[in-house]
């Protein structure tokens, strides 16, 4: 993919837009509603999500998308998880909608209608990133989060993706997720991985993988950014003893770790993206935040309730979604979940190989 | 709000730079001091001249300007010349406190005569310097500074005790935050007075570690005159001057040591992949967990320099980078002696060294408690107490 670099100004002014748009059109009752009898978000509300034109965001301007750098879309994904856009939008966006811009490009031209209906809202999906299995053949069951109505789903694994139509798929079930709402499923995918003229390999698929790293470490970090802020909020607020409790150590320390945390993964994040723009060698960056940023966002979101204290543990105040969200991209950040453990392997076998 | 400026820019190195780090290779290559002497005072006299050698060749005061006698190069530069002495295991500045602290605090604050007459000892360590700050009772409450300068017609008449005060007994010259107005409290009325520690009326006293290393002291000040005209941005401007030398504690400090510790975190990683401990899951765990907190810290240093470069460093940012380091610094070498077994952990060695120089890190230059206050005073904008 190529872009040119989104002037900064730009790009702040598109947030802010995107964050008020979003605050709007999905407002916690709303979200609530949809995680409590996990069912997707109302069609007025689906439909106005599509006027954003979301799913153009990871794909060139020169095909119908947005035509964003690495760090326009990074930021962009981070008012995804401050907001809680469907999960589904995520994949649209930086798998689905990539993956059939470059088999567009490639001169499919099924590719190219399903591309557009894709842009304009017409045609659904989802996508996911799997590891590899030992041994190189694809995985061939996988869950994934699908938009209402999916017809497609993108599968990354290595440096190769495949979308699939759910049509030829073994078979799809519903799947009880802890981030209900979001249409995860069950796909058994049988022998649909198989078609190589739906299959993109080499650069764009390695494109696609970083630009989806990228944006599973800027939503989470735009969720552990909005626990912060209600946190702060709150402890400004909430009075104890005969005063406020942020002027408690305790608890202004507490603040204090969610807000090095999330700096800590701003800085590595950005210097992630920005090896992006240069396709700076950054695999080893990329797997060291793929573990570190989620996990870490997963326990600024646990400060934040216990911040909140009682009224954090409480279903309405909605903390609990940015909690879910989390520990859903905890996991979907590396298929399997790249652990410390996965980390200092890989760091001993590159060492060693070095040795060798 | 983070939603602004997510995510952070990074700093990015460019021709100048990269032609830079050929020729600091290639003089480095050609000029390796070998191993450090025995013995502390040797190894100090080492240092001297090696820092002595790096300005002869024109690589101390990179960023500094032309007429202080610096290169008067982009702060990129100075991260390059930090990554290689780092990288390769070279000495590091003998003079770091006055060249990084002091020195670029003086370009910001002090008169015209302070400059030209303290910046050039700086560069080649010809007058080196220490930080007169800390008190027995001010520790991380600094502006419970005790230390009296009596103003008195054009001098400073000053008395007190400093403590904690690393190289004291060396330095020529001493950044001492004393309480020039009499009744004054906090951080009002006081003055960053330069002092010769030649002068009568100073002396030190060694104050050994926990490693019974003679790094820091105690120095005593008994009426020890100072003329008016040192006193730093005038009287009364010694807690601006003092946070100002603060600010510029971290950054190339940082890098340089977090490039120090990627070193000995890779020799640790050769020794668990020689003694066959590189299957153990805990110890992939820890060593997966330490790289992960290596890499996010050089992110953040990065960050921080960029942010620098550009004027948009945000005030109490670096505690970030202070609170990295320390975590990662105490969790490295704690990790190597829980794994490298009974012959490092019961030795007197590197490791344990290390492990016990490590907690050094959570108390100077403001304890991990301060950090934690200024992150959430500045950074959040909370009312804490401190």
């Amino acid at each position: 993919m190529t872009t040119a670099a989104t002037d900064r100004s730009e790009t702040t002014e598109l947030v802010r837009s995107l964050d008020a748009s979003l605050t709007a059109i999905l407002p916690l009752t709303a979200l609530l509603e949809a995680v409590e009898h996990d069912r997707p978000l109302g069609a007025g509300v689906q439909e106005a999500l599509l006027r954003l034109g979301w799913a153009g965001m990871g794909v060139d301007e020169s095909l119908g998308g947005l035509g964003l750098d690495a760090e326009a879309r990074t930021a962009l994904a981070a008012v995804a998880g401050r907001r809680l856009l469907p999960a589904a939008m995520r994949s649209e966006s930086v798998l689905l909608a990539p993956a059939l811009a470059a088999l567009a490009a490639g001169g499919s031209a099924e590719a190219e209608g399903w591309l557009d209906g894709l842009l304009e809202g017409r045609v659904r999906g989802g996508g996911v990133v799997v590891a590899a299995p030992a041994g190189g053949s694809q995985a061939d069951e996988i869950l994934v989060p699908l938009a209402p109505g999916a017809e497609l789903v993108a599968v990354l694994a290595a440096d190769r993706a495949v979308v699939v139509p759910l049509a030829e798929v073994a078979s799809v079930e519903a799947f009880d997720a802890l981030d209900r709402g979001q249409g995860y499923a069950r796909v058994a995918l049988g022998e649909a991985l198989g078609r190589a003229d739906r299959t993109v390999a080499g650069p764009p698929a390695r494109a696609m993988l970083a630009q989806w790293r990228l944006a599973v470490l800027g939503e989470a970090h735009g969720a552990g950014q909005r626990a912060l802020e209600l946190s702060t909020e709150f402890a400004g607020q909430r009075e104890q003893f005969g005063k406020a409790i942020v002027s408690f150590q305790a608890v202004a320390h507490r603040l204090a770790a969610m807000a090095v945390e999330l700096e800590a993964c701003d800085a590595g994040i950005g210097r992630l993206a920005a090896g992006f723009e240069r396709e700076a060698a950054t695999e080893d960056l990329g797997r060291v935040l793929l573990h570190r940023v989620p996990a870490g966002m997963r326990t600024v979101c646990e400060s934040a309730i216990q911040v909140h204290g009682g009224m954090g543990f409480t279903w309405e105040l909605g903390l609990h979604l940015h909690y879910r969200r989390v520990l859903s991209l905890q996991y979907e950040a590396g298929g399997h979940g790249p652990t410390a453990a996965a980390i200092g392997a890989a760091y001993l076998a590159n060492r060693k190989a070095a040795h060798v | 709000m983070m939603l602004d400026t997510f995510p952070a820019p990074t700093l990015s190195f460019g021709p100048a730079d990269e032609e830079l780090r050929t020729r600091v290779r290639a003089w480095l290559a050609d000029h390796d001091p070998g191993e450090p002497p025995d013995g502390y005072d040797a190894r100090i006299e080492a240092q001297i001249a090696w820092q002595a050698q790096l300005r002869a060749s024109g690589f101390v005061g990179l960023s500094w300007p032309q007429r202080y006698g610096g290169s008067g190069l982009d702060v990129t530069a100075e991260a390059v010349l930090a990554e290689e002495l780092a990288g390769s295991g070279m000495p590091e500045l003998i003079n770091r406190i006055a060249v990084y602290m002091v020195g670029p605090t003086l370009m910001d604050l002090a008169s015209d005569a302070q400059r030209e007459q303290f910046l050039p000892g700086m560069l080649d360590a010809s007058e080196l310097w220490c930080q007169g700050f800390s008190e027995p009772d001010a520790g991380s409450d600094l502006a419970a500074v005790r230390t009296r300068g009596r103003i008195a017609d054009d001098e400073v008449v000053i008395s007190g005790q400093k403590v904690w005060t690393s190289r004291a007994h060396i330095a020529r010259w001493c950044a001492c935050l004393v309480r020039t107005e009499p009744g004054s409290v906090k951080h009002h009325g006081l003055s960053m007075a330069i002092v010769d520690m030649r002068s009568p009326g100073v002396s030190t006293t060694p104050l050994p570690q926990i490693l019974n290393e003679p790094h820091f002291n105690e120095v005593f000040l008994d009426d020890v005159r100072v003329p008016l005209d040192r006193l730093v941005g005038g009287p009364g401007a010694g807690w601006k001057v003092a946070m100002s030398m603060l600010s510029y504690e971290r950054g190339l400090f940082v890098l340089e040591r977090q490039i120090r510790l990627r070193r000995r975190f890779e020799q640790l990683a050769d020794l668990v992949i020689e003694r066959g401990l590189d299957g153990d899951a805990g110890i992939r765990a820890r060593m997966g967990d330490v790289h992960a907190q290596l890499e996010i810290l050089a992110a953040q240093v990065y960050r921080t320099l960029a942010a620098k470069r550009a004027g948009t460093l945000r005030n109490g940012a670096t505690s970030v980078d202070k609170l990295l380091m320390s975590h990662v610094y105490q969790d490295l070498f704690a990790l190597a002696v829980d794994v490298l077994g009974p012959e490092v952990a019961l030795g007197t060695n590197g490791w344990t060294h290390d492990l016990l120089e490590s907690r050094s890190t959570g108390i100077y230059g403001g304890t991990t408690e301060i950090q934690l206050n200024i992150v959430a005073r500045q950074l959040l904008g909370l009312g804490v107490s401190s």
